[in-house]
């Protein structure tokens, strides 16, 4: 479980690297003018401007946000929503997957999702269906995944210091107890370090209306395939200004970065 | 044929006698004259217990071998009082191209079977110039095909070098790859029509490795590939031939100029006749045969095209148009169908582009094809999709679109005109305050989920940099190492108690004797006595690290002997405990005697090497 964790950590600076260096190109721009300080007060201004139809404006106030870091299910919602108002129908993806990486269960993000990847122009052939532990770790949260673990791990040590001082019939249930914990600690292990593996490959979504995919990094290459915007594509690595993707159903080529906003 | 070639055809098939022990060799031409550009049949019978291998001279050796073929029967012969005779009979055909004219003549050719080897006699043809009349061989052609192999006739039966053998060896010289193309001459993307067909003049039982060339030059496309193989009768030169269509292509040139289609060339399985009758039912023999090369001439399109003609547009086609629905909102798409049907290479025909209409945007068009061959010609539709989203109310019109074609029917080029297409585009929701741009206008995605507050917002980072994991992490261990540690530390002081207490024993009865010496003045004597009982007894009992006051006195010497008292000490304590006796139940011992005896005692008990209770040091 140990190692499981180490992966973790270790796993974490490259994704958030990866995060960096992908192709955030942030449509609309971010407003460079000096923001209010509170971001709540922020994220108001931009509903009210969303609500009052400038859906531009409201999509700059939330992508600033964003961009400084803050997050939350409904923020990311919002932002897909103005998105897709404005036609960025890939950026709105990705920002629908956003939120439901803080909530896969959040009811509104899921069908807003499904409507804005109606209109996907790529159809999967022999897409095959994620195996368990992808679909565990996709409807896990993060911070449910390191509640899990802190809770069972806390419980563990606590247990076993109980056993060491406690009477030979209190041993009699202390023991299973802490075993139990800890197997609950390394299957939230297990879930921190599957997140971390996925963030090593992560999400991307097609944002160019249409991308030639090639077989290899050279642009000279002949286009073996099409991705058209809304795709949504894994990002096995980057080397300049492409990237090599793999797609739900095995397929893989070599893409322009900035044709992907990565999740 | 002549007295003199039936003669000479006698004389061939007389069987050679060179080393043929046990193996006989029969060597036969179909013709002794021929042109320069005609072929001689060539067969060599082979009867011999093993299978033989032949050999063509490479010396002396004036033809091309333009095909090959092999059979293989066997005859078992009953009767003549010499019992069952199983006899092998191998037949090698060669099609020989002469290379120069006059007398030529093929060398013997060596044969070996096992260890019999032989050779064939030589033969000698005499080659006339190319396009010479020649005596042609007997033909059965000249009656119906045969089915099945066998001649539809017994008077078709009779081979023209007059052999022995029954059956017909003329249908090798009849069996071709052919390759037909619907026109020889072509303007620049104009489609030939090449179909490929086996003519044989005896049944084709299989076909196989069919090889077609690469079409260098050609774009293609498939109109027909037979399944199976379909038998259709036609005459070629008079003969009625078995036709079997292969495929049929549809080649549109891609370069001007003289293209040559390459040779094709297939395996086929074929049935013929059996030499031998007591085999009734025939041979199976495999030949291989090429097509000889189709040349085509492509003309240039006329140097008259149009500035806007793209060269791929080669097609007898029409081209509408059409816009829907037919009423829209601003925001709601509309799809733009331009459609282009008619005979030509529809996979490689290149649509005009919609120009840029203000106030509407275009997204990137989808390209259909739907294929329909008329015929023998490569037909079909071309669609493409374009969807506008109109971005301002008003009118929405649609240019009229030109396509610009070579049409090679009518060799010419034309320009096709879709119609002007109208639409009215109504308002979408009213312009939002703050002045909305026209694009925040759209009503696309009516049932989207609203917004929601964003509620609280949280630093996004990454979990590993993050201290809630490292809190979950280590401070459970921490608090467990700490608690742990607590416990062991308190019960090491529990453990150090009873050494502590033997150590400080002494201080502890000398404070209580400075008690008890406060209490020389009290009028009751009653708890001096106990005072100084109390310090002597507590004294021992932290010595021994049990109660003291339940032993007797014997007890109690033994056990202070145990832990170390010497006898000295244990004569003074005893001695101080009796006088704390009698001074409390009323002896005569001044009080001050006996805080002197029990300061005595305690230092002389001071003076013992104490073990710690339990048994340490």
């Amino acid at each position: 479980m140990t190692a499981l964790l180490l992966l973790w950590l270790a796993a974490a600076t490259p994704a958030a690297e990866a995060n960096a260096a992908g192709p955030a190109a942030s449509a609309p721009a971010v407003a460079p003018a000096s923001p209010p300080v509170d971001p709540g007060l922020r994220a108001e201004q931009a509903g009210a401007l969303y609500l009052a139809g400038d859906y531009d404006g409201a999509a700059r106030g939330w992508r600033a946000l964003v961009d400084e870091g803050w997050e939350s299910v409904g923020l990311h919602l919002d932002l897909g929503n103005a998105l897709l108002r404005l036609g960025f129908r890939g950026r709105a993806i990705a920002s629908f997957q956003r939120a439901l990486a803080l909530d896969p269960g959040d009811a509104d993000v899921q069908a807003n999702l499904e409507q804005a990847r109606a209109q996907n122009v790529d159809r999967l052939v022999g897409e095959a269906q994620p195996p368990l532990q992808a679909r565990l770790l996709a409807r896990t949260p993060d911070r449910a995944a390191l509640a899990l673990f802190g809770l069972a791990w806390s419980t563990f040590w606590l247990l076993l210091w109980l056993r060491s001082r406690s009477s030979r019939s209190a041993r009699r249930w202390l023991g299973p107890a802490a075993l139990l914990a800890a197997l609950l600690a390394a299957a939230g292990g297990a879930l921190l370090a599957g997140k971390a593996a996925d963030r090593r490959t992560p999400s991307a979504v097609l944002i160019a209306p249409a991308s030639a995919v090639r077989e290899g990094p050279s642009r000279t290459l002949k286009p073996a395939f099409e991705l058209h915007e809304g795709t949504t594509v894994r990002v096995l690595e980057a080397q300049g200004d492409v990237a090599r993707v793999k797609l739900l159903n095995g397929l893989e080529g070599w893409v322009a970065s900035a044709d992907l906003e990565v999740i | 044929m002549t007295g003199k070639a039936w003669l000479l055809a006698a004389a061939l098939l007389l069987p050679s006698l060179a080393g043929a022990a046990g193996m006989s060799i029969q060597a036969s031409v179909d013709r002794e004259e021929l042109a320069l550009d005609e072929l001689v049949r060539l067969e060599v019978r082979v009867e011999a217990p093993e299978t033989p291998t032949l050999s063509l001279p490479t010396q002396g050796f004036e033809f091309d071998v333009a095909s090959r073929a092999s059979s293989r029967s066997t005859s078992i012969n009953m009767g003549g009082g010499g019992g069952m005779k199983v006899q092998q009979i191998f037949t090698f055909h060669f099609g020989l191209r002469p290379r120069r004219a006059g007398e030529l003549t093929i060398p013997p050719i060596e044969v070996a079977a096992g260890e019999a080897r032989g050779e064939t006699q030589p033969i000698t043809v005499k080659v006339l110039p190319p396009g010479s009349a020649t005596s042609r061989p007997a033909r059965p052609g000249q009656q119906a095909p045969p089915i099945f192999g066998f001649p539809s006739s017994p008077g078709a039966a009779a081979t023209p070098n007059g052999g022995s053998s029954r059956a017909w060896h003329g249908w090798e010289r009849d069996l071709q790859l052919a390759v037909e193309v619907d026109r020889t001459e072509v303007f620049l993307g104009e489609q030939v029509t090449a179909s490929v067909w086996v003519l044989s003049p005896v049944g084709v039982a299989e076909t196989g490795n069919f090889k077609p060339p690469a079409y260098d030059g050609f774009w293609t496309e498939q109109l027909e590939v037979p399944r199976e193989l379909t038998q259709q009768i036609r005459k070629k030169d008079g003969l009625p031939l078995r036709a079997y269509l292969l495929q049929r292509m549809a080649l549109f040139p891609t370069r001007a100029g003289p293209l040559e289609l390459g040779i094709h060339a297939i395996d086929l399985v074929v049935r013929v006749a059996s030499d031998d009758p007591f085999y009734p039912f025939g041979d199976v023999q495999r030949v291989t045969r090429r097509s000889p090369p189709v040349t085509l001439t492509v003309k240039p399109l006329p140097a008259t095209a149009p500035a806007r003609f793209d060269a791929v547009n080669v097609a007898t086609a029409t081209l509408t148009a059409s816009l829907s629905p037919k009423a829209a909102a601003v925001g709601q798409p509309l799809t733009l169908r331009l459609v282009a049907e008619g005979e030509g290479n529809v996979k490689a025909w290149s649509l005009p582009a919609l120009p840029a209409l203000a106030g509407v945007r275009a997204f990137t068009p989808s390209t259909s094809d739907q294929l329909k061959p008329r015929g023998l010609k490569f037909a079909g539709s071309r669609l493409v999709e374009t969807v506008l989203v109109p971005e301002a109310p008003g009118p929405l019109v649609i240019p009229a679109l030109s396509w610009t074609v070579f049409d090679p029917k009518a060799g010419a080029f034309r320009e096709l005109r879709t119609a002007e297409l109208r639409v009215e585009v109504a308002g979408g929701p009213s312009a939002a305050p703050g002045g909305a741009s026209p694009a925040a206008q759209n009503t696309l995605f009516p049932g989207l989920r609203p917004i929601r507050p964003a509620g609280p917002l949280v630093r996004a980072g990454t979990p590993g940099s993050s201290w809630p994991l490292w809190a979950f992490l280590f401070t459970p261990v921490a608090a467990f190492l700490l608690l742990v540690g607590v416990d062991r530390y308190r019960e090491r002081l529990l453990a150090d108690g009873g050494a502590r207490r033997v150590r400080i024993a002494g201080r502890v009865a000398r404070q209580r004797l400075t008690s008890a010496s406060r209490l020389l003045g009290s009028p009751d004597a009653a708890p001096f006595f106990a005072e100084v009982e109390r310090a002597l007894t507590g004294y021992c009992t932290d010595k021994l690290g049990r109660p003291a006051a339940g032993l007797t006195r014997d007890e109690l010497a033994q056990a202070l002997a145990e832990a170390g008292a010497h006898p000295p000490a244990l004569r003074a304590l005893a001695t101080a405990l009796d006088a704390c006796d009698a001074g409390r139940f009323g002896g005569v011992l001044a009080r001050e005697e006996l805080l002197e005896m029990a300061g005595r005692a305690m230092a002389t008990l001071e003076e013992a090497h104490w073990h710690a209770p339990g048994g340490g040091p």
